[in-house]
């Protein structure tokens, strides 16, 4: 669980490259600019949202570092407590079959902007098995689902 | 040329946007009930989703984000999802009304119970969202929903006493007969029908899904500053007519087709077709705001991918949650559920739950790092601020007044 | 899906939000109490029937003038009647409380008996498409009923 508003030293550890350039190294905030964004994948499709953070404690006892973006509903269930979060909890188990949300290491982590952009394509991550269930059980079955309208 | 044809678009998709089944009836049956009295109530209501409709536009045309999404990350998940909670149940509300508004239409023309008319309209209305391009989708019930323009020449052809419908708007007071809380409880509902969310979840979506740049916010703007104006000069009209044709008859408002019978009285069997073409383009294009919505919505609180832009296999569960608030809105419509008193609750309701969604858009517009030099200015954050006020105020009183007025009965 | 329902408090509640709306979306009305209870009720019947007939009169008025389709006149004419027979089914089922009440409504009674037999036959006329032909008497009879029921509200609304 991260604080909201607690800093993190992202930049040095991962060398990211900024949104906004001319303005390195900025100093990021964990609840304002990662927690609750939108994930972007390199084709720029919408791949879930940063539902929670891993973090690995500094040893100086300065902010500690995020190590990897926590996605699905398993990684939001955390932010909720009592019964709406074990339900969650709960319904994400049954239907991944696994424990764990989807993980992208930080070194993953291509952009943080408007967005997160991430250099992982959608499908290989944890949070694509529930699209695919929505897309294999109904939406491919009807008439017309592979084409854009047009 | 181009650009011209780009503002006339514009201009249509916001007079789509705003004429919905919600003003429709709240125009009318304030108009029949208290006059121009509450006149006041919906220019208010228009100046607020003006201010908001251009924030949350701008924000989608600069950072690329829709309004959801903004609730989301300055909300946080928790609030956010009581947010979804609150606006998808009101969203589905108005889908139901909405839905039913356009078979209401189709039985005005045919005199085939709507009942019969709502698989077909449900089964269209979905149709329309899975293989109709969204620029096309827009422009054809934007243009059809122009025809309500027969709205004001009917009122000028009544010639109605001009001096005493101003003095009525200009001097509101509560009408005899009429308690302050209903009064207020209706003031509420003309304002509520104005500024629907749904109506910045689709405007601040849409923009995202024409890939709107910095360079769209000229269009942006002649969208809103023109569009919800006439859309509120049309709403006005129809208050105008009721004032002048239904309210010294005594006749309240409780059917759609009653909305339709001041335009025929002025106009004859051309006011008729052209009302009903309108109505039925209005709830048309209000059904596929309010159910591509749902799938916003759902979409943006959990970061699926969502839109028109991409085949409907790449957006499933967006297309699921779409077709299930469809299928299910059909449903409830079909138990014959009065969808004048859906509307009623529906738009009563949107206003209690306005600030969650309000608040974020003028946190962000205000935000340098997204907005860079597009933030707010000063007047804007002034008038957005006195909004926000009125905002909070109304979602306080909403549901005392609609328990002590009994919903206005 | 039921299983959620039953198990989450968040499923119950917003099942129960659905369930409160759409009930309250189906007009219910309690009994009278007191005789001041009783004449509001009957009021607001009247009001409500005075509003259907003043309907059903502007659209005898469209159809002898020619100015609306046939199917938008017989669905306005249904409905009328529909709205109409509504109140005063609702108004007969109240229990009025006293003597004066029930002299009160025995007379709005009468009235709206009066009202839904015209309503029924501008139904009857929008139906066979007969609007386009003036029917002084029907006309006249809604007239009355317009001025019973509007007295009735001035007095009691």
């Amino acid at each position: 669980m991260t604080e909201a508003d607690q800093p993190l030293h992202v930049h040095e550890s991962s060398g990211l490259p900024l949104a906004r350039p001319g303005d390195q190294p900025r100093e990021l905030r964990a609840g304002l600019h990662l927690l609750d964004h939108q994930i972007l994948d390199p084709d720029a499709r919408m791949a879930g949202k940063v539902d929670d953070l891993e973090l690995e404690p500094a040893d100086d006892g300065g902010p500690p570092t995020v190590v990897a973006i926590l996605s699905g509903a398993g990684a939001l269930a955390r932010q909720f407590q009592g019964r709406f979060g074990r339900w969650l909890e709960s319904v994400d188990e049954r239907l991944t079959h696994e424990e764990s949300p989807s993980r992208i290491p930080f070194s993953y982590v291509e952009a943080i902007g408007s967005h997160v952009t991430v250099t992982v394509h959608h499908e290989e991550l944890q949070t694509a098995r529930a699209e695919r269930w929505a897309r294999d059980t109904v939406i491919d079955h009807i008439p017309g689902a592979g084409h854009a309208p047009h | 040329m181009k650009k011209l044809l780009g503002v006339t678009l514009g201009v249509l998709t916001a007079v789509g946007g705003f004429m919905d089944i919600g003003d429709i009836v709240a125009s009318s049956a304030v108009g029949a009930r208290f006059g121009m009295s509450l006149a006041w109530a919906l220019l208010l209501g228009v100046g607020g989703i003006l201010v908001y409709a251009e924030m949350s536009g701008r924000v989608a045309a600069v950072s690329g984000r829709p309004t959801f999404d903004l609730v989301r990350e300055r909300l946080g998940a928790r609030m956010a999802l009581a947010n979804l909670g609150a606006s998808f149940f009101i969203n589905f509300l108005t889908l139901i009304a909405e839905v039913a508004g356009i078979a209401i239409a189709l039985q005005l023309v045919s005199d085939v119970n709507y009942l019969l008319w709502l698989p077909l309209t449900a089964l269209l209305v979905w149709v329309v969202i899975w293989r109709v391009k969204f620029s096309v989708m827009e422009n054809v019930f934007g243009l059809m929903g122009l025809a309500l323009i027969v709205l004001a020449v009917a009122v000028w052809k009544l010639s109605p006493d001009w001096s005493s419908l101003w003095h009525g708007a200009s001097h509101p007071k509560v009408v005899s007969g009429e308690g302050h809380a209903t009064y207020f409880y209706y003031a509420i509902a003309l304002f509520g029908a104005a500024m629907t969310p749904y109506e910045v979840f689709f405007f601040s979506s849409g923009a995202v899904e024409e890939k709107w740049t910095k360079r769209d916010l000229g269009e942006n703007k002649i969208n809103v500053f023109l569009g919800f104006p006439l859309g509120a000069f049309l709403s006005l009209s129809l208050m105008a007519l009721a004032t002048i044709v239904l309210e010294p008859r005594g006749i309240s408002v409780d059917k759609l087709g009653q909305a339709a019978l001041p335009a025929t009285l002025a106009l004859g069997k051309v006011g008729l077709a052209l009302v009903i073409v309108g109505f039925f383009a209005a709830t048309f294009g209000a059904a596929l705001e309010t159910s591509l919505s749902a799938g916003y919505t759902v979409a943006q609180f959990f970061g699926w991918q969502w839109g028109k832009l991409v085949r409907p296999r790449d957006a499933a569960r967006f297309h699921l949650v779409v077709l299930a608030a469809i299928a299910v809105a059909l449903m409830i419509g079909l138990t014959a559920v009065d969808p004048v008193k859906v509307t009623e609750y529906s738009i009563v309701l949107s206003a209690a739950a306005l600030p969650l969604t309000y608040l974020p858009i003028l946190i962000v517009a205000n935000d340098r790092d997204y907005m860079g030099d597009k933030v707010n200015r000063r007047f804007g954050n002034a008038v957005a601020s006195f909004y926000l006020v009125v905002i909070f105020v109304v979602a306080i009183v909403t549901i005392p007044l609609m328990i002590v007025t009994k919903a206005g009965a | 899906m039921l299983s959620w329902v039953r198990e989450n408090r968040l499923g119950q509640f917003a099942v129960a939000a659905l369930v409160i709306t759409l009930a309250a979306c189906t007009q219910i009305v309690g009994p009278a109490r007191t005789y001041q209870d009783y004449e509001r009720k009957a009021g607001s019947t009247a009001k409500s029937v005075l509003s259907a007939v003043q309907t059903s009169r502007l659209t005898l008025r469209l159809g002898r003038q020619d100015k609306s389709f046939a199917p938008y006149l017989s669905v306005m004419a249904s409905e009328s009647e529909d709205t109409g027979a509504g109140a005063t089914a609702t108004f007969s089922g109240i229990q009025p409380p006293d003597d004066r009440a029930e002299a009160l409504g025995t007379r709005l009674e009468k009235t709206l008996q009066e009202a839904s037999s015209a309503l029924t036959d501008v139904r009857v006329r929008a139906r066979r498409t007969q609007l386009g032909t003036p029917d002084p008497k029907l006309e006249r009879r809604l007239a009355k009923v317009t001025r019973q029921l509007d007295a009735f509200v001035k007095e009691h609304g």
